[in-house]
C-alpha cells in the first residue's frame, strides 16, 4: 500500500468505513511508515480533541424570550388574519356594490316603455293601436299618428327635465303628464305632428338615450298631436368610475394582504 | 410523554408540548449554530430564529426525516443565510482578536493544558475553514452524526458528504501541522 492511499483509508478508518481486510492492511501499513502513522495520529487527535470541544449552555434568557418572541408572532399571526380578512371582506363588500349598482341599473333598464295609465292619458290605448280601434265607434273616422317610446338618462334630473319642457313648447307642444320617482322622471309629451322628429332629435342633444322606439297608433280626427313618451333617469356618475376603482383597489389590497398573510405564514 | 406524542401534540397547536419538544433539543441545536457563526450573541438569535422557524412550520414536518434531522437542517440553514448576509470585514475583526488571545494562552508547558490548548488550537482551526467543510465536520466529529443524517441535513448525496469531511480533516491536519506552536507538540510526538 502507498502513503497516499493510505491516507485515503485512514479517513474511512474514523468513520467506521472500513472493511476488516482493508483495515489490517492500513494497520499493517501505519506499523510500517513513520510518517503516516505520525499523520495518523496527528488526525486522531485531532478527532478526538473535536469531540472534547465543551458545550456552551443556552444563555440564560433563552427560553423565555423565546416564548416572548413566540406570543409576539402569534398575536402578529392573528392580527394579519383578521387584517386579510377584514382585506377580503373590504374586497367583497366593494365587488358586491359594484354588481349591485349594475343590477339595479339592468333592472332600470327593464322599463319597457310607458304605463297604461299615461297611455290612457295620452288617448292612445295601446301601441298596436288594435285595442283602441275596438273601443272606437265606427262611424268616427281615424287619423294615424305617432308614438315615440323613449328611455334617456342625464347627468342633472331636475336642469335636464326643465329644459327638455322648454324645448317641447318651444316647439309649440305641451306636457300632459308628469311624475317623479328618486332619480327618474316620466314624462308623457304631446307635439304637432311636423315637430315630432326636430324634438326628438333635440332631446338627444339633452342627455343619452338608452332605448328609442317609434310606433304608430290610431287618435280620433282632428287630432294631429304626436306622442313622445320619455323616461329620464339621472345618470350615477358614481358607479362607473368610483366603485370600479374601490372594487378594484379592494381586490389589490385584498390580494396583497392574502400574498403577506401567507408568505410569511 | 414520549417524543411521537409531543410531536403530535406540537403539530395541533399545543404550545406546551412544543416547548418541552425543543428542549432536548436546545442546547445542541445552540452549539452547532455557536460552532458555524462563532459568536455567542449571534448565535443566541440564530438558535431562536430556528426554533421560532420550527414553531411556525411544525404542520409541514413529515415523518420521513427524524425531528432531530429536520430541526438540524433549519439550524445550518440559517446560520448559513446569517453568514451570507454577514459583512466580511466583521468576521476578519473577530478572527484577528481570537488569534492574539490564543497566542498568550499557548505558552503554558503543562501536559494536561497542553491538551486543553490543542482542543482551542482545533476549535480556532476549524473556523478558518470554508463554511461547507467547517458544517460536515460539525456534524460528523463533533455531533457524531452519520452521512446518511448529515446527507439528509445538508441536501446533498454522500459522496459529497464524505468527500467534504474528509477533505475538511485533511485540510484541519495540513493547517494545524504548519502551525509554529504545534511543531514542538509534533516532535514529543514522535518520541
Amino acid at each position: 500500500m502507498d502513503c497516499k492511499r493510505a491516507l485515503e483509508l485512514m479517513q474511512a478508518y474514523f468513520d467506521n468505513e472500513l472493511g476488516e481486510k482493508e483495515k489490517e492492511k492500513l494497520e499493517e501499513h501505519l506499523r510500517t511508515c513513520e510518517s503516516c502513522r505520525r499523520e495518523f495520529l496527528m488526525q486522531k487527535r485531532i478527532i478526538e480533541n473535536l469531540k472534547l470541544l465543551p458545550l456552551e449552555d443556552v444563555p440564560e434568557s433563552f427560553n423565555e424570550s423565546l416564548r416572548e418572541k413566540i406570543a409576539k408572532l402569534k398575536k402578529k399571526r392573528e392580527n394579519r388574519r383578521k387584517s386579510f380578512l377584514a382585506g377580503i371582506l373590504a374586497a367583497s363588500l366593494l365587488l358586491m356594490t359594484m354588481f349591485l349598482v349594475h343590477a339595479f341599473d339592468i333592472n332600470l333598464g327593464k322599463y319597457k316603455g310607458p304605463s297604461s295609465d299615461i297611455l290612457q292619458m295620452a288617448g292612445a290605448g295601446s301601441a298596436e293601436g288594435k285595442g283602441l280601434e275596438r273601443k272606437l265607434p265606427a262611424n268616427v273616422s281615424r287619423k294615424i299618428t305617432k308614438i315615440a317610446y323613449i328611455d334617456m338618462e342625464v347627468s342633472n334630473l331636475t336642469e335636464e327635465s326643465e329644459k327638455i319642457v322648454k324645448i317641447v313648447k318651444g316647439e309649440g307642444g305641451h306636457v300632459e303628464s308628469y311624475s317623479k320617482k328618486e332619480r327618474e322622471v316620466k314624462l308623457t309629451l304631446k307635439v304637432k305632428e311636423e315637430s315630432f322628429e326636430r324634438v326628438i332629435s333635440e332631446l338627444k342633444e339633452t342627455g343619452k338615450f338608452t332605448k328609442l322606439q317609434i310606433a304608430t297608433k290610431e287618435v280620433e280626427q282632428p287630432v294631429n298631436w304626436a306622442t313622445i313618451d320619455l323616461l329620464i333617469k339621472e345618470r350615477n356618475d358614481f358607479k362607473p368610475i368610483v366603485v370600479i376603482i374601490l372594487g378594484l383597489l379592494g381586490v389589490i389590497f385584498g390580494a396583497y394582504k392574502g400574498y403577506i398573510y401567507f408568505k410569511r405564514r | 410523554m414520549g417524543q411521537e406524542e409531543l410531536l403530535e401534540r406540537a403539530r395541533n397547536g399545543d404550545d406546551e408540548a412544543f416547548s418541552l419538544l425543543i428542549e432536548n433539543y436546545e442546547k445542541y441545536v445552540y452549539n452547532v449554530i455557536l460552532r458555524i457563526v462563532e459568536e455567542k450573541e449571534e448565535a443566541k438569535d440564530i438558535a431562536q430564529e430556528t426554533f421560532i422557524k420550527a414553531y411556525m412550520s411544525i404542520k409541514t414536518f413529515r415523518k420521513d426525516s427524524s425531528f432531530r434531522t429536520w430541526i438540524y437542517r433549519i439550524a445550518v440553514n440559517t446560520a448559513m443565510d446569517y453568514l451570507r448576509k454577514k459583512v466580511r470585514s466583521e468576521v476578519n475583526l473577530v478572527t484577528a482578536a481570537e488569534d492574539e488571545l490564543e497566542i498568550k494562552s499557548f505558552q503554558t508547558p503543562e501536559e494536561v493544558i497542553e491538551q486543553k490548548l490543542t482542543v482551542e488550537m482545533v476549535r480556532r482551526e476549524i473556523s478558518k475553514l470554508p463554511v461547507d467543510y467547517k458544517i460536515a465536520l460539525i456534524l460528523r466529529d463533533i455531533e457524531g452524526m452519520n452521512y446518511e443524517e448529515i446527507a439528509s441535513i445538508l441536501k446533498v448525496n454522500l459522496g459529497t458528504v464524505k468527500s467534504r469531511i474528509w477533505r475538511a480533516r485533511n485540510l484541519l491536519r495540513e493547517r494545524i501541522k504548519s502551525l509554529p506552536e504545534f511543531s514542538g507538540f509534533q516532535e514529543r510526538g514522535r518520541e
